[in-house]
Order: structure tokens, then sequence, then C-alpha cells
């Protein structure tokens, strides 16, 4: 235990040495100062720029955890990989204290960096009020289809409950009405114990619905445009915006260090950078895997399509599934943090930990006979 | 049966260990045998290429052999519980980038199990035993002198008090005062019960330590015995006319 603790304080100070952490350190900054400063009025502003800030420290946090591809090899190319091979340090300790440093000081960037941001947005008015959401449970897929000739509507009604009440939506164009998209805007329409009206709403996002009584029911207002409800949720009582800003941070770290045994693994085979580079890009197909793997489905309908969607498919199924950055978006929309957001790290937490002991425990090519 | 005082610390047996296949095979070591024995010092002597570190990696359990036995500390080489009993200064100034010398010894006390109350003070002696100044040992190791590198190297070996030391040309590169102050340190931890397993090229530091060496060439044992007595009372200053005197038969 002494000589992790030591080999992951070595690892720490080698990193936080390294050039590359200078230039990290600067490129943070600035980015952080761009998403403080993007134009924009009030709320919006104030949104924006936590998501862009959260979004940055979200990349630092990944090449950071990147990082832990240096060591193995410097140490291999230095011989320092045999002087301590010859010490009485655990194997294990030994291939994992590059990835535990790394993990470490991604966390400690990504969650520095957002307290950092939520005082400074605090301090300027930028900070994004932030309430608790209580999800409500949807069935997906719930689409909503207005009345046609020949064609039933299709609503749903959700819970009656207390607070103001959220839904996500998107819209789905009608293949005989493509002329509709050109409309840009979107339509529901809300009954509650108070009577019916009609939202204009955003094509895609999120919609608030006020305080309805009783159940509501949605329905779609244009048979042109099916209506798809993603979530909805109401919204209870006020957090401290900085908290959630933190929290945020805190969960963008944890996700992205999850990648760091990723990179140390790589490392033992390759040298530093392939390994860097290619734990930098499993982190982001991680990141993007609902997109790739829908465009897997759409790749699978195209002529010879095939080969694209089993390579992005393959690339996802390797890549560490970081859902969690979902909290980015929960941040900035003014939504606070709870325990299911930390639970949707699991996934990734599982990968690095199979990634992990793989690293660990799986022994060396035997020495040359 | 428990492992005594009389037990060899190091014991090689038939040691055999090829690099390469088929025509290209090296026997870098071919049949080597050698002991030391607690408390003792033993050179190995021979040429470039004749097979020094080949024989120390697999004592430090770095490389299986091929065929043949090392055993050390009264286990098979490579054990954890002898390796945290072992200091090794390997061959070349070899460097943790972007380290100062005074956490690479640091680094060493912690893994070899210095107790950290002790850590601190321990660190001091060994940085003091070598010669390294304590403005020195607060720079990066990447930016040392080759003597320097040596010097922070046996600083991390000895730092643990190890049972067993194993020295790769420990005072190649190191100006005469550094080699005095060097040997003064070995020779200390050699009476007080370590036993050293030291290669060089320098006639000065074997003799300043070993009572015994072994000749190796080509591989294999060409010499043994009491320093003193493979010198046979040589008086040039180095170490050829015992690599000829070998190297006739
Ligand atoms: N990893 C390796 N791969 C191939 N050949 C090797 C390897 N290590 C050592 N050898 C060969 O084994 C032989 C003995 O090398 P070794 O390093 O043991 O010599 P040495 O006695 O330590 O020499 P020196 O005095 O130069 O340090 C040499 O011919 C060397 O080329
Ligand atoms: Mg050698």
């Amino acid at each position: 235990m002494a000589s992790l603790v030591a080999l992951v304080r070595l690892e720490g100070l080698r990193r936080l040495r390294a050039p590359s952490a200078t230039a990290l350190l600067v490129g943070l900054a600035a980015a952080l100062v761009a998403s403080l400063a993007l134009p924009g009025e009030a709320h919006g502003r104030a949104a924006a720029a936590l998501e862009g800030a959260l979004a940055a420290l979200a990349v630092a946090a990944a090449l950071v955890a990147a990082g832990a591809a240096a060591s193995l090899p410097a140490d291999r190319a230095a011989g320092a990989a045999a002087w301590l091979a010859a010490t009485g340090a655990p194997v294990p300790a030994r291939r994992a204290a590059p990835a535990l440093a790394a993990a470490g000081l991604a966390v400690g960037v990504a969650a520095a960096g957002a307290g950092l941001v939520a005082a400074i947005a605090g301090a300027t008015g930028l900070a994004v009020p932030t309430r608790v959401a209580h999800p409500i449970a949807v069935r997906t897929p719930t689409v909503l289809v207005a009345a046609a000739p020949g064609r039933a509507a299709s609503e749903a009604t959700l819970p009656a409950g207390d607070g103001p009440f959220e839904v996500d939506v998107a819209p789905r164009w009608r293949r005989d009405a493509l002329d509709a998209a050109a409309a840009g805007t979107l339509r529901l329409v809300v009954r509650d114990a108070d009577g019916a009206r009609t939202l204009e709403v955003p094509a895609r996002g999120t919609v608030a619905v006020g305080e309805p009584r009783g159940p509501v029911t949605l329905a779609a207002a244009d048979p042109r445009v099916d209506v798809v409800l993603r979530g909805a949720r109401r919204l209870g009582p006020a957090v401290p915006p900085w908290l959630n800003a933190l929290l945020a941070g805190l969960l963008v770290g944890l996700a992205c260090a999850c990648g760091a045994p990723l990179a140390a693994l790589l490392a033992r085979g390759t040298s530093a950078a392939t390994a860097g580079v290619a734990t930098a890009l499993l982190l982001l197909v991680g990141a993007t895997r609902e997109a790739l793997l829908g465009m897997a489905a759409g790749a699978d309908a195209l002529a010879g399509g095939a080969a694209a969607a089993a390579v992005l498919r393959g690339a996802v199924a390797l890549a560490p599934d970081l859902a969690a950055l979902a909290a980015v978006g929960d941040a900035a929309a003014g939504r606070a943090l709870s325990a299911a957001s930390f639970a949707r790290l699991l996934p990734a937490v599982a990968h690095a930990g199979v990634v992990a002991a793989l690293l660990a425990f799986v022994p060396d090519r035997r020495p040359r006979r | 049966m428990p492992p005594s005082d009389a037990d060899p610390v190091v014991e090689v047996r038939d040691l055999v260990r090829t690099f390469g296949r088929g025509t290209r095979t090296v026997r870098a070591a071919d049949g080597v045998s050698l002991s030391l024995a607690r408390g003792e010092a033993l050179a190995l002597l021979g040429a470039n290429g004749s097979g020094k570190s080949t024989t120390i990696k697999v004592v430090l359990g770095l490389l299986a052999p091929t065929s043949g036995a090392a055993r050390v500390l009264g286990g098979p080489a490579g054990r954890r519980d002898a390796r945290a009993r072992t200091g090794y200064v390997p061959e070349e100034a070899r460097r943790l980038p972007a380290v100062r010398g005074r956490e690479l010894v640091e680094l060493f006390a912690a893994i070899q199990g210095v107790p950290r109350a002790e850590r601190r003070r321990r660190v001091d002696e060994a940085l003091d035993g070598v010669g390294l100044a304590a403005d020195a040992a607060r720079r990066p190791v990447a930016d040392y002198s080759r003597g320097m590198a040596r010097r922070v190297a046996l600083a991390a070996a000895v730092v643990s008090r190890p049972a067993l030391l194993v020295l790769d040309e420990p005072t190649s590169g190191l100006d005469p005062v550094g080699t005095e102050q060097v040997l003064a340190l070995l020779r200390g931890l050699r009476d007080a019960g370590t036993s050293v397993l030291l290669s060089t090229h320098e006639r000065g530091t074997a003799e300043g330590l070993c009572d015994r060496a072994v000749v190796l060439g080509a591989g294999r044992v060409r010499a043994s015995g009491r320093l003193a007595e493979l010198l046979a009372g040589d008086a040039t200053p180095g170490l050829l006319a015992l690599f000829r005197r070998v190297e006739r038969g």
C-alpha cells in the first residue's frame, strides 16, 4: 500500500510537471474565459456559459486522463521500468499507478475548474437558476399524433403533481408533409383541469408547460408533424447554482477519468502518442455513442452500409459509455443533479474496472528465449 | 528448513541465458555458477559483452533463465519479498524524467518499506552517503551529470538498507573522490552484513570492496577465487593483465 501511494504520488508529480500540463492549463483557462464571455442575454447566456465551461472541462479532463499513456512507454525507453521492476513494488501497483494518478488529476481539474466557474458565474450574475427535478416516467417511444382524415389522434396523459412542469420533445415530420419543416415551429396542445391551450415550442428541446392543475394531457396540434415525447419532469425547490455546477464538474471529471486505465493499458503495447490519441478518440466515441448508434442504424439501411455500421458499433462497444456527461445539459438547463445522475456513471466505471483488471493482472509476454 | 546465516544469499547454478533464435542465437550466459555469502562482496569481472549484466538481471528476476537456476535470499530469483530486500543500481544512469533527486530516493524508500517516520532521516543519510549535496538533490534527475545520476541511483539502492545490493558498474562515471566516498559507504554496509554483488571494469572498485571475484568471458566463468590471488601480485594499475591471463587460459 505504501508503495502504491508513493508511486501514485510520483506519477502525479510527473504529470503536473510535464510541459503539456502547462499548455493544457493555459488552453483550458482560455476556453473557460471564452465561454463565460459568450454573447447572449440573461438566462440564455448563463446557460450557454455553463454549458461551454463544462464542455471545456470535459475535454481537459479527457486529455488529462489520456495522459496516463505517457509514463509506461517513457519508463520502458529510459530503462526505469526494469529499475522499478527490481523493487518490491507489487506489479499491479506499478502498472496501475499512472492510471490512478491521471484519473485523480482528471477529477481534480474538472471539479476545481467547475468550482472556479461557479464562483465567477455567481459573482457576475451568470448563475443558472436551478431547481430539483422529479422525472415523470414516459413510456418510450411515446409519439403524439394529431387526428387527420382516416387517422385517430394519439395523445399522452401524465399524472398530476405540484410545481412547474416541463416536457422534452422532438418533431417527427410526416413523409407526406415535408413542407412543414419550413415552418420551423412545433405546436403542442396541453389540456388540464383549467382547459386546453396551444403552446408554440422550439423545434427540439425542453418546453415549460407552466403549473398545470390535475393530470395533463398532451396532444399534437399539427397533422403534418408528430411529436416525440422524450421525457417529462416536475420542478421542485430551488438549489444553489454553485453546488450544481460543482457537482456537474465532479461528474464530468469522474466520467472522463474512466478513460485513464484504457490509456495505460494501450500504452503497454504502443507508444505514448498512439495510446493517448486512441484513448481520446474512444472517449469521444463514448460521449457521442447514442448519435453514433443512430448513425449505425441509418447506415444499415444504405446499400453497402453494413460495414460502416459494424465499424461504428465496434467503436461504440470498445469505448466507455459516457452517458453521465448528460449532466452538462442538465446543469445548463437548471436541473439539479441527483443520485440518478451519478448512477449513469456505472457503465463507464464498470468499463474502467474491467480495463484496470486487464492492465494490472494480465502478465507480460514471457521474456524472449 | 528456514534460511540460516550460512545459506548463500545468492546462488546461481549452471545458468544459461540465450537471446535470439536459430543461427543468430547469442549465449549471453553459458553455464555460469556463483554464490555469495552473507556480508560478502563479490566482483563480477569480464570484457564487454561477457555476460555480467545478463547474470545480474537473472539474479534480480528481470530475465528468466533459459536453463539453470538462480536462488536469492532463500527463494527463487525474482520473488517479491526478495526484491523488497534488494537494492539495485542499473548499468546506465537511468532516469525517471521530471523527478527530483530527493523525490526519487524518497520513492524507493517508500517502495522498499522504510517506515514513514524514518524516511526523512534515512533519505538524508543516503544522499549524504553518496555525496549528493542538498541543493543538487532538489534538481530534476533529468538534468544530472552522469556521475550525479549514478550517485542518486546508489542512494536509492541503499536507502532501505537492503540485505543484498546488486550494483552494475556502480562507480563508472564517478570522479575519484566520489568513487572513494561510494566505496566507503559500501564497505560500511558490507561490514554491517549486507551482501554485495557488483560488476565493474575498475580495479580500484573491485579491490576497494571485494575479497572474491568471478571473471566471465563469452558467458562462461573463466576464473574465480580470491581477488588478490587472481591479480597475482600484478602491479599495473588496471585489470588488463588479469584479462590477458584469463584469455590465454
Ligand atoms: N536484450 C538483449 N537482446 C539481445 N542480446 C542481448 C540482450 N542483452 C544482452 N545481449 C547480449 O548478451 C551478451 C552479454 O551482454 P551483457 O550485457 O550481459 O554484457 P556485459 O558483460 O554486461 O557487458 P558490458 O561490460 O559492456 O556491460 C552480449 O553479446 C549482448 O549483445
Ligand atoms: Mg553490462
